[in-house]
């Protein structure tokens, strides 16, 4: 699932957009150049009351001065608190020992900047402007969260577009993304890299959102996170002291309390009635996940075969890898034309094939399964649960689990669950949920 | 009268030993090569590089006086000469001036002088039956051995790429297994036979043959056994470990080609089989370990065969769900431990 792209990683994308165009990169500089003049005026408005509130946020390497990643960010009090995306400070937050974060104005002014709160869940940092205590900053006010926009209004993102230079571009409002874990704002506009964490405004100039990410695969299909997190984020953090040290105690702590979140849903609303003619196959309901299925013929004489994958939009970001998603998958086999004992034989195949090494040695431990024949009231199973623990993230384990049934030798049913960043207690929940969704439908 | 004295020349004097020179490589024993042979008509018989040794050879790691040989009383004495490498004889070393007793019956004698080896026959000596011919008999047996394990492995092979390929495909599929088999056995013989060829004068393409086919029914049987059973009796390790089983062929099946290379020393090659089999099994226990941090070969049981070869009871959720509880402790342990190697995949 590559089509959900971060927007501030952008240390590359920067480096090498001199000739070739980057992924989704900004108009070409004559184009930039007269955008203004194609502009609505609201647009115009909107740009120049911000513009002073508005930076661009830099990781920087420490005693190199070269920037590895760029993302925008905004002042949201006088005192100067920032609110960017997680995402866009993740590597100072994660590895500060070989990090800076500085911001940069719209004016060219360019200070230190700390981390005093961040929000994995809803991919939040608050930051504050370290460079001048006394000062007082110019800040951009939350829209109230009662004054709802409506499908269709215009709205404006600002940020710093692949460090090309601050930029606002017009889109629309289109509610709330469907079957999302945590709520985020479907903007019908263009984002790009670096505009991550910059602000979406209304016709007045109030935050109703920060820019978050976009599909690679759609046009002009971008998700803003809501303006109520930001301020909650505000009001939780506005006197914490700078987080001191790697975030991933704080970040292990997010994760915990999402699993469980993530876990009681799922496990609470149970699963999809009539999903295969012979068996109960656990396939879970259109809520907070998405299901695909397809279905394939072999074009050889062969085994015929049908599936469904279940897989969530949400995920959480944290450094090096994403987490905190389930998925499930399921396929049915028809061997008749095979008879039984290819059939055995392609079966195997198809179960000898998984792959449980999701992240690199340093993230996590290598599996470790626990298998039998599991009975389902009188179903045979051969089940497999495989479990591995996160090296950074304290007691968070993923798991998965391959279920293929025994009962018929020309056809059978093979699924497989993963969860990703949950507790074992979860884990445990979780698996067991999954295996006892299998039986007769008889 | 010139005539008469001529045809009453004295008898050639009657043959009291014969002492061959043999082929450095080759065979042992009754099938070594015989370069040069000496009629032994008188005692004592003396064998060095200069020329007042009744054998004179040619080989620089023999002394000039190197070995005599005295008949005294009751037999023949060695006696070794003036050298530094001294005299092998049977499975002694005999230095320098040491004296030896040799037997006047039992096997013909063998010695090594140098690099030289030898064998000294006496009447005494007991002398091997005459060997037929040709081995008409069992050569039509070992036909028919060959001809029955080619049709077994290739039984095998075809019902292997049957079991993998689909109804339309089967047919491509089996072609192509039957000619890459016929060529493998014969590119895999012919390099033995060419091995063989080169050490020993022989190149014993059928006994290649047959090693490589015994080989391969074994393999076959042995690939699908510890599956099966890992299937039918739920023991995961089995599966695990069945290379081992296959290493262990593969080791035999090795002795055996060796032997056709190098047959003068069986105890050598059994110990290079065992040695290779031994580093092979660790290099992939160790391999196994750093890819997945485990020994076994396979995370989990993927062997599955039709239902009714399952003998394993199924348990129920509560005891299958305690098992993969019992998991966190050594979990947790490794989550404690840095990173070691680069055992990742990379789907992000």
């Amino acid at each position: 699932m590559k089509w959900q792209r971060w927007l501030g990683v952008l240390g590359l994308c920067v480096a090498t957009s001199a000739g070739a165009q980057p992924e989704g990169a900004a108009p070409p500089p004559e184009a930039a150049a007269s955008a203004p003049l194609s502009l609505s005026l609201s647009a115009r408005k909107v740009y120049e009351q911000a513009r002073t509130q508005l930076v661009q946020i830099r990781t920087v390497l420490k005693g190199r001065a070269s920037q590895t990643s760029v993302g925008s960010g905004f002042f949201v009090s006088a005192q100067g608190h920032i609110v960017t995306n997680f995402h866009v400070v993740s590597e100072a937050a994660l590895k500060p020992e070989r990090h800076d974060l500085v911001y940069v104005t719209a004016d060219g002014r360019e200070a230190p900047v700390v981390i005093l709160q961040i929000d994995v869940l809803h991919d939040l940092a608050l930051l504050k402007a370290a460079d001048v205590p006394a000062r007082r900053f110019d800040a951009l006010p939350f829209r109230p969260e009662a004054n709802a926009l409506a499908q269709g209004e215009r709205i404006y993102s600002l940020g710093n577009p692949l460090d090309v230079g601050f930029a606002v571009t017009e889109g629309t409002y289109n509610g709330l993304v469907k079957r999302s874990f945590y709520p985020q704002i479907f903007f019908g506009g263009a984002l790009s890299a670096g505009m991550s964490g910059g602000p979406a405004l209304d016709q007045e100039g109030q935050v109703i959102g920060i820019n978050v990410a976009r599909r690679v695969d759609g046009e002009q299909v971008s998700f803003l996170v809501p303006a109520a997190f930001a301020s909650a984020l505000l009001t939780r953090g506005r006197d914490a002291l700078p987080l001191k040290g790697a975030a991933y105690g704080v970040v292990g702590e997010q994760l915990l309390a999402h699993q469980a979140a993530l876990t009681e849903r799922f496990i609470a609303q149970g699963w999809k009635p009539a999903t295969d003619p012979r068996y109960l196959v656990p396939v879970p309901p259109d809520v907070f996940m998405r299901c695909w299925g397809s279905s394939e013929p072999s074009r050889t004489g062969g085994l015929d075969m049908e599936r469904s994958d279940c897989v969530m939009d949400t995920r959480i970001f944290v450094g090096d890898f994403n987490t905190g998603a389930i998925s499930v998958r399921h396929e049915s086999y028809d061997g008749s034309k095979l008879g039984s004992l290819r059939f055995a034989a392609r079966y195997a195949q198809s179960f000898h094939n998984e792959s449980f090494t999701r992240l690199r040695a340093e993230h996590q431990t290598a599996p470790q399964c626990h298998e039998d024949y599991v009975d389902r009231k009188g179903l045979p199973l051969r089940a497999v649960v495989c479990l591995r623990a996160y090296k950074k993230l304290p007691q968070l384990y993923d798991v998965s689990v391959l279920v293929a049934t025994l009962d018929q030798t020309q056809a059978g049913v093979q699924g497989r669950f993963d969860a990703q960043g949950v507790s074992f207690a979860s884990a445990l929940a979780l698996s067991r949920h999954y295996i006892e969704a299998y039986a007769w439908t008889r | 009268m010139d005539a008469l004295r001529l045809d009453a020349a004295p008898p050639a004097a009657a043959t009291q030993a014969v002492l061959e020179v043999l082929d450095r490589e080759g065979h042992e024993g009754q099938d070594a090569q015989v370069r040069q042979t000496l009629l032994v008509t008188a005692w004592p018989l003396r064998i060095g590089r200069a020329l007042d040794n009744e054998l004179v050879l040619a080989d620089p790691h023999v002394a000039p006086q190197h070995l005599r040989i005295d008949a005294v009383e009751d037999g023949l004495q060695l006696t070794v000469g003036d050298t530094r490498n001294g005299v092998q004889l049977g499975a002694h070393r005999l230095a320098a001036g040491e004296q030896h007793t040799l037997p006047l019956s039992g096997p013909a004698i063998e010695l090594t002088l140098g690099r030289t080896p030898l064998r000294l026959r006496l009447p005494g000596h007991a002398l091997a039956d005459e060997r037929p011919l040709a081995a008409d008999v069992p050569r039509r047996r070992h036909a028919t051995q060959l001809l029955v394990a080619a049709a077994l492995l290739l039984a095998g092979l075809l019902f292997n790429a049957w079991l993998d390929s689909d109804p339309d495909g089967w047919w491509r599929a089996a072609a192509s297994v039957a000619v890459g088999s016929v060529v493998a056995a014969a590119v895999w013989c012919g390099l033995w036979a060419l091995l063989s060829k080169t050490f020993t004068r022989r190149g014993r393409f059928a006994w290649h043959l047959r090693v490589f086919l015994i080989a391969g029914c074994v393999l076959l049987v042995v690939g699908l056994v510890p599956n099966l059973l890992a299937y039918s009796l739920s023991w995961p390790w089995l599966g695990d470990f069945g290379f081992i089983a296959s290493y262990a062929v593969a080791g035999v099946a090795f002795y055996f080609h060796l032997l056709a290379v190098e047959p003068a020393r069986p105890r050598l090659m059994r110990w290079v089989a065992v040695a290779g089999v031994l580093s092979a099994v660790a290099l992939t226990l160790w391999q196994n370990q750093q890819r997945s941090d485990r020994y076994g070969d396979e995370l989990y049981m993927s062997h599955l065969f039709p239902p009714a070869l399952r003998v394993a009871k199924p348990v129920g959720t509560d005891q299958f769900m305690s098992g993969v509880a019992a998991l966190q402790a050594g979990l947790d342990k490794k989550a404690k431990e840095p990173a070691s190697g680069d055992g990742g995949g990379g789907e992000e």
